[in-house]
């Protein structure tokens, strides 16, 4: 898998150039600041107006809006075209805890339940990158823990769009700052959320950052 | 004098058959309100229930008695259901002509809201072409543009960054709210703002009180409240650190 942007140019984007060959990376910034758009892009919806994009022919994705991912009757039959036999389909959602979901209209779940089924959706079919967009919005800790697994469990490469650095500093590799259209940072190590630069842009320090300047090391996550 | 008193209420969706709220009694004071608790614990449900929407939208039998100090509105979480015009200044327009402000008083009012809200540059454009962050934004003026003494914010963090949240949050009070309610399970990143906290766990209130007082909490939660050095001497203890 490689993904190749060189000197983009779409919409917010202002000449944004970045390589990715693995890992699951982080892509942080404000309201505004071109996450969705830069997704957008790699997933080959957008074209850009100027530059180059080289990305990988399979690429899964799950957006804001995890409802839009469904079209079918029920789960099973959503994770069924997704990973090829009902029997799979079931043992997936019994895996995550979504077994009493099966026969339920994908339409009428939480949002927390929407969210998990839409990144199921754009991970199980074997594509080289799946990108998410906001994958912690609307779930609850326990939702949220599943979702840092599931990402966790993947041998895609991942993209993930957040502001939520909590869960981006639990399960990322690489994080990549954008503001106002332009990378402003990429670092490739957790150590960058012990650094005072990444909260120039306002956001709040993680839980885990919190405790661990305290504790006097780098915690990731904190799950009591 | 309470913004909420709840007394002994049950709520059940239609069609359901077990209570979604069960035996809730409160009582809210005005000011910043937290309600915390994992998925399924009932947080929307209770805002539901306490703003009159459940069982105006959802049918389903409420019982027991709520007694609000002053005109509610909800945000739901579904933001984008709240929003019916195709632009933001439409919207607020169109809010406002309903509840009957003349022509100055809307002008004006649209202006310091959008200004509060950091929206006064998108006003013109498209509904559909905003990001949802700025949706969600939108659909927090269009509440406010309906002048509530109490405004319900159902995980207004979900889209909206931490940083504008926080200025959203402060805006609100400067526009003449006086109690905001907001459903949200990170405490920590609410635990400046909030004075006041109600945690809830499969349909029940456990705690109720102010923010500082915070009792019989999970740790997963208590943990969030505490300073970083007790968090981290107690996270430590229980070797729950990754």
């Amino acid at each position: 898998m490689s993904l190749r942007l060189e000197d983009v140019w779409a919409r917010i984007l202002q000449g944004v150039s970045l390589e990715v060959d693995g890992g699951v990376v982080a892509i942080l910034g404000p309201n505004g600041s071109g996450k969705t758009t830069l997704l957008r892009v790699i997933a080959g919806l957008l074209k850009p107006e100027r530059g180059r994009v080289e990305a990988p022919s399979r690429v899964g994705a799950s957006w804001q809006n995890p409802y839009f991912s469904f079209h079918k009757q029920s789960v099973t039959e959503e994770l069924e075209e997704m990973v090829g036999s009902r029997e799979r389909a079931l043992d997936v959602l019994k895996s995550y805890g979504l077994g009493e979901l099966a026969g339920r209209s994908p339409f009428t779940l939480s949002m927390g339940q929407a969210r998990l089924l839409s990144i199921l959706l754009a991970a199980l079919w074997g594509p080289e990158l799946v990108v998410v967009d906001e994958p912690t919005s609307g779930l609850g800790p326990r939702e949220r823990g599943m979702v840092s697994r599931l990402i966790s469990s993947l041998t895609s490469t991942i993209l993930i769009a957040t502001h939520d650095l909590d869960f981006a500093l639990e399960v990322s590799d690489r994080v990549i700052v954008l503001d106002k259209g332009r990378i402003v940072l990429d670092n490739p190590s957790p150590e960058v959320f012990y650094r005072d630069d990444l909260y120039k842009l306002g956001f709040p320090r993680p839980l885990a950052v919190e405790i661990g300047r305290a504790a006097g090391r780098v915690v990731r996550s904190v799950s009591c | 004098m309470a913004s909420i008193v709840m007394e002994r209420v049950y709520y059940r969706y239609r069609g359901q058959a077990g209570w979604a709220l069960e035996d809730v009694s409160l009582s809210l004071p005005w000011g910043r309100i937290l309600v915390a608790g994992g998925t399924g614990s009932g947080k929307t449900t209770l805002l539901r229930v306490a703003s009159g929407a459940a069982a105006r939208i959802y049918g389903g039998v409420v019982r027991g008695k709520i007694t609000l100090g002053g005109k509610a509105v909800l945000v739901p979480q579904n933001f984008d259901a709240f929003i019916l015009m195709p632009t933001p200044r439409l919207e607020l327009i169109y809010v406002m002509e309903n509840i009957g402000f003349s022509p100055k008083e809307i002008d004006e009012r649209l202006q310091d809201i959008s200004e509060s809200l950091g929206i006064s540059a998108l006003l013109d454009r498209r509904v559909a072409t905003l990001s949802a962050g700025e949706r969600q934004r939108v659909a927090i003026a269009s509440a406010l543009a309906m002048s509530p003494d109490i405004l319900m914010l159902d995980e207004p963090l979900a889209y909206v960054d931490p940083q504008t949240a926080s200025k959203v949050l402060d805006a609100v009070a400067s526009l003449g709210v006086k109690a905001v309610i907001v459903a949200e399970h990170r405490l920590h990143i609410l635990r400046r703002w909030a004075t006041h906290l109600v945690y809830m766990e499969k349909g029940r209130v456990k705690y109720t009180g102010p923010m500082r007082k915070a009792q019989d909490l999970p740790l997963s939660m208590a943990i969030q409240l505490m300073d970083p050095g007790e968090a981290a001497r107690v996270a430590e203890a229980r070797g729950c650190l990754g």
